[in-house]
């Protein structure tokens, strides 16, 4: 009796064992992820400065004009009241998106993963922006495709008309989409 | 006398069960393709994901993957970050067996959440496969409060027969 109970449970065991392996019940996957936090001008989507007024603080692209830029040379601490400044390439976007790296060839096409950046200041702030060149246009919100390795250069103008001293700040937000803008 | 029995009904009992589970159709699986391939839910869409050493799926957003191409070493401080189609999770009846599949992706990983289609990113989002169909996750990165450096973490995939509730 006890050697048909033990032949029965070892048939259960064996079934049991056949049914685990095969029916799908349920799933579980632990992934990792790793993320490196970069300085602004070293990031998928860069912002680098090319003039001294701006730098990096704690890598956060920052234009300062005023003694507290930390590599303030000793003079010139700041604009003066109504007067209008125009300063081109203050700094640049760029787009170093990985889509870009195109596998066939280890080839990199400019024109492989466009996207479209948005900068903008809040309106009716002192300060607008423009990109390349200053032709006498410039606004509070630019909108442009930026390509792999051509970066775009912005420019900014500071019109002081009517402000009084002491120290003034906006905040200007940057926003990409991927693909090119539509016109 | 007395324990034959009780261990009669109890060996009825066992035989049932075990009937029962041979009546069902029982699938089979088995790997045709690649050799150490084994069942998973998800497969990495590159380059910011791909199979760590073939092994299992890793998001990676550093000079250390092996997709870096040598510019855009990483994410910015105080920034909002979506990439489509990191990874798909596809119901393959060949290896599920089910012709639906609920599938659960959780973050485990501050300002990481994942999102579908034009879905809200959400720190944890389910959807329901039928058979071979499969959706494009992507994820979401939110670096306030981030430091410059690196920043790990993980997420957990769960999948398991039946239509989310």
């Amino acid at each position: 009796m006890n050697k048909v109970i033990g032949l029965v449970l070892l048939l259960v065991g064996m079934m049991l064992a056949v049914g685990a392996g095969a029916n799908f019940r349920y799933y579980e996957a632990e992934r990792d992820v790793t993320v490196a936090i970069v300085a602004d001008d070293s990031e998928l989507i860069d912002l680098t400065p090319l003039q001294p007024y701006v730098y990096l603080n704690n890598g956060k692209l920052t234009v300062e004009i005023s003694d507290n830029h930390p590599d303030y040379p000793g003079h010139g601490a700041g604009m003066s009241p109504n007067t209008t400044y125009v300063f081109e390439e203050m700094f640049e976007v760029s787009n170093d998106l990985w889509e870009n790296y195109v596998e066939d060839g280890n080839v990199t096409l400019t024109d492989a993963y466009p996207i479209c950046v948005s900068i903008s200041v809040p309106l009716n702030s002192d300060v607008t922006l423009f990109t390349g060149d200053y032709n006498g246009t410039s606004a509070t919100q630019l909108q442009f495709t930026v390509y792999h390795g051509q970066p775009v250069k912005i420019g900014m103008v500071f019109d002081n008309t009517g402000a009084s001293l002491g120290a003034d700040s906006v905040q200007m937000s940057i926003d990409a989409e991927a693909g090119e803008c539509e016109t | 006398m007395i324990s034959t029995k009780i261990t009669l009904p109890l060996a009825a009992i066992l035989i049932f069960i075990a009937a029962v589970s041979i009546s069902k159709p029982i699938p089979v699986s088995y790997a045709l393709e690649n050799g150490n391939s084994s069942f998973t839910i998800e497969t990495p869409l590159p380059p910011y994901a791909f199979l760590y050493h073939g092994g299992n799926l890793t998001i990676d957003i550093s000079e250390n993957s092996p997709f870096y191409p040598g510019y855009g070493e990483g994410l910015s401080r105080d920034a909002i970050y979506q990439f489509d189609d990191v990874m798909r999770v596809e119901n393959n009846v060949t290896q599920t067996g089910a012709s639906v599949i609920c599938v659960i992706i959780t973050s485990e990983m501050n300002g990481l959440k994942f999102y579908y289609s034009n879905t809200t990113p959400a720190e944890s989002i389910s959807i329901t496969l039928g058979e071979y169909e499969s959706a494009n996750i992507g994820i979401f990165v939110n670096t306030t409060d981030y430091a410059l450096g690196e920043v790990s973490g993980s997420f957990k995939i769960q999948a398991f027969e039946g239509a989310c509730e």
